[in-house]
């Protein structure tokens, strides 16, 4: 890494970005957002046409590109043990500030803990980010409440501005460069190009929804045995979406496949929504409810975790808050902890 | 990158073990201890208290502590209990038997608390399998502790763990003191019988520069630790040991956190008082 500040990186206009999603899926390391299933889902392409820099965010974040759903951690057979090969380079093409922001909090669970997961280490290291800036803020989002913004760019090699009908690219790091050494487009002046970041970072999310998160933390050490949890836990299904398509939540459970002599395990997303998940053999379950469930999740998002790290575990996506079939706002349960609201 | 070494890099991976002996422990049969070796290299170094996961190839894996000291450390030793699928498995297991060990994890007993100390040990069932590599430890540098006394207790006397320790190693260790119960006798048991918590009483081991350290079933561990308050014994002087679901056992996978402590990195050794800081959630 060297030290440039992110002013002095090469920064061009680029009217027409079709060209160069050709030249990345051609090489057949992008992934990027396509269209499916009535929604937008990031997805290795091969055709840049398939790409949509139009999306909203995706169902789901790509987090799995880093902690895949399910993953080989080895195999194994009378021989002995073998682990698979490192994963390959990748471009990551549209990553959104809120995704963007939740890497960083997935780097210090699976790299700076006392055990480090080379894997997930592995695949950071081999992913080339390139975010958009966040032109399609939804209804549910809430990414400034954290402290970021559509702008917050932090981290990613190469920016996207959605500009003047074209992309203002902005590379952040020499990786960035390097990736757009061959790009067309015609080169901007530093300052131009910091206006136009300043503006992305100065942006309100649509609805202006910002959650007060001062005090939540330090309030909750004292609300593990609040009645709220079981009013706020009524509603929830125990389905696990929330989990699912959190860029944050990396809960996973190990599972042996065997065949004969030979098998392999794997590392697959788990959930804390599910009942099983923390029941011990002889039948002890220390989270037996779902109210004792509920309050795990949002309690390792807003202190246990704060408590370990010093951060929320939570970027202001949005999308536990679109993706749950009864509408638990994680949102309206920090307003209940400030007591701003008893909505919840 | 050599493979042995990328195995190495990610702590998830186990290395392949051998089981040396398989010794059962109690007379109903349900608990066995496996002596094990590591296959490449010596056994890694731990310390009492601490726990390794044991993988079944094809089944899975198990969080269990290591009853061995690591004042013998020509072999790991795990005494487990058949109560699912993973010790099921491994129940079935015979000497030469190939297993999977990663570890150490968690932290051990406080050993700079205990230097010095009149030792009391109160252990349930198979609770003695963690209490038995401190005992061995401590029993190893005799000179470093006072008066020692294990109290331990099983349902009957065919559950009894660990009989040649508790009726013959330890009781001819000078100043140490072997008291042992069951909630019921059978036709040929001549000793005590009755409930762990309750023969603590009677034994009525002395607070005074003492620590209380204890492991078994949450109900046994409840009121034992009820009895040592009526004995004397501060927060400070008790130490115990939580078990809680797990599958990663690197502070990872989600399950066995009490508030922001995880059991497997944090633990799984707490002093009462530090346990009485933590969400009643175990």
């Amino acid at each position: 890494m060297n030290a440039l500040a992110v002013e002095e990186r090469k920064a061009v206009r680029l009217a027409d970005i079709r060209p160069v999603l050709e030249r990345l899926a051609a090489g057949g390391k992008l992934v990027a957002p396509v269209a499916e299933a009535g929604g937008f889902a990031f997805r290795r392409v091969g055709q840049a046409e398939k790409v949509r820099l139009d999306f909203y965010n995706t169902a789901e974040s790509p987090k799995d590109l880093f902690f895949p759903q399910s993953e080989v951690l080895f195999s194994y057979d009378a021989a002995g043990i073998a682990v698979p090969e490192p994963a390959g380079e990748q471009v990551l093409l549209g990553i959104r500030p809120c995704d963007l922001a939740a890497l960083p909090l997935l780097d210090r669970v699976f790299g700076e803990g006392p055990f480090r997961d080379p894997g997930y280490l592995a695949r950071r290291e081999r992913t080339v980010l390139v975010a958009v800036a966040c032109d399609r803020p939804r209804a549910s989002c809430f990414c400034t409440s954290f402290g970021l913004s559509p702008g917050h760019v932090a981290g990613a090699d190469m920016v996207l501005y959605p500009d003047e009908g074209g992309y203002l690219v902005r590379a952040q790091t020499e990786a960035g460069e390097a990736l757009m050494a061959e790009w067309p487009g015609e080169a901007v002046a530093p300052g131009e190009a910091e206006a136009v970041a300043a503006r992305y970072r100065s942006m309100e999310t649509p609805l202006g929804r910002r959650i007060r998160l001062e005090g939540v933390a330090e309030a909750l050490d004292g609300m593990f045995d609040h009645p709220m949890w079981e009013q706020i836990a009524a509603r929830c299904l125990s389905c696990g979406i929330c989990t699912y398509t959190c860029p944050t939540c990396h809960c996973f459970q190990l599972t042996d496949e065997a065949k004969g002599e030979a098998g392999k395990r794997v590392r697959c997303w788990d959930s804390c929504m599910f009942p099983e998940f923390t029941r011990m053999a002889g039948g002890h379950n220390p989270r037996p409810d779902k109210k004792a469930r509920v309050r795990q999740r949002f309690m390792h998002k807003l202190n246990y975790f704060v408590r370990r790290w010093e951060e929320y575990l939570c970027v202001g996506c949005g999308r536990c808050v679109e993706s749950c079939p009864v509408g638990l706002d994680i949102a309206y349960v920090i307003e209940a902890v400030q007591g701003v609201t008893a909505r919840a | 990158m050599p493979e042995a070494a990328r195995q190495l890099d990610n702590p998830l991976v186990p290395a392949l073990a051998t089981v040396q002996a398989v010794r059962p422990e109690t007379a109903a049969g349900d608990v066995r201890t496996f002596q094990v070796t590591l296959d490449e290299g010596p056994v890694f170094p731990y310390l009492p208290g601490q726990c390794a996961m044991l993988s079944v190839l094809g089944v899975g894996e198990s969080m269990i502590s290591i009853t061995s000291s690591p004042t013998r450390p020509d072999f790991l030793e795990f005494s487990v209990k058949n109560a699912g699928r993973v010790t099921g498995a491994l129940h079935e297991l015979g000497e030469g038997a190939r297993i999977g060990v990663r570890g150490p994890y968690g932290n051990h007993f406080p050993l700079e608390l205990l230097r010095g100390k009149n030792l009391v040990f109160v252990g349930g069932g198979i609770g003695l399998a963690p209490l038995r590599s401190l005992i061995s430890y401590c029993l190893d540098h005799r000179a470093d502790y006072g008066q020692v006394d294990i109290v331990y207790g099983a349902r009957s006397p065919v559950d009894l763990c660990f009989k040649e320790d508790l009726f013959e190693r330890w009781p001819a260790v000078e100043n140490t003191f072997v008291h042992v119960t069951v909630d019921r006798g059978d036709g040929s048991w001549q000793g005590p019988v009755g409930f762990v918590p309750a023969y603590v009483e009677q034994v009525a081991p002395s607070s005074r520069d003492a620590v209380a350290i204890t492991c078994g079933p949450p109900i046994m561990i409840k009121f034992v630790l009820a009895a040592l308050e009526k004995l004397g014994f501060t927060d400070e002087q008790v130490v115990t040991t939580l078990e809680l679901k797990m599958q990663c056992g690197v502070g990872i996978c989600g399950r066995c956190n009490i508030g922001p402590k995880y059991v497997c990195l944090d633990g799984p050794v707490f002093t009462l008082a530090e346990l009485k800081k933590l969400p009643q959630e175990f």
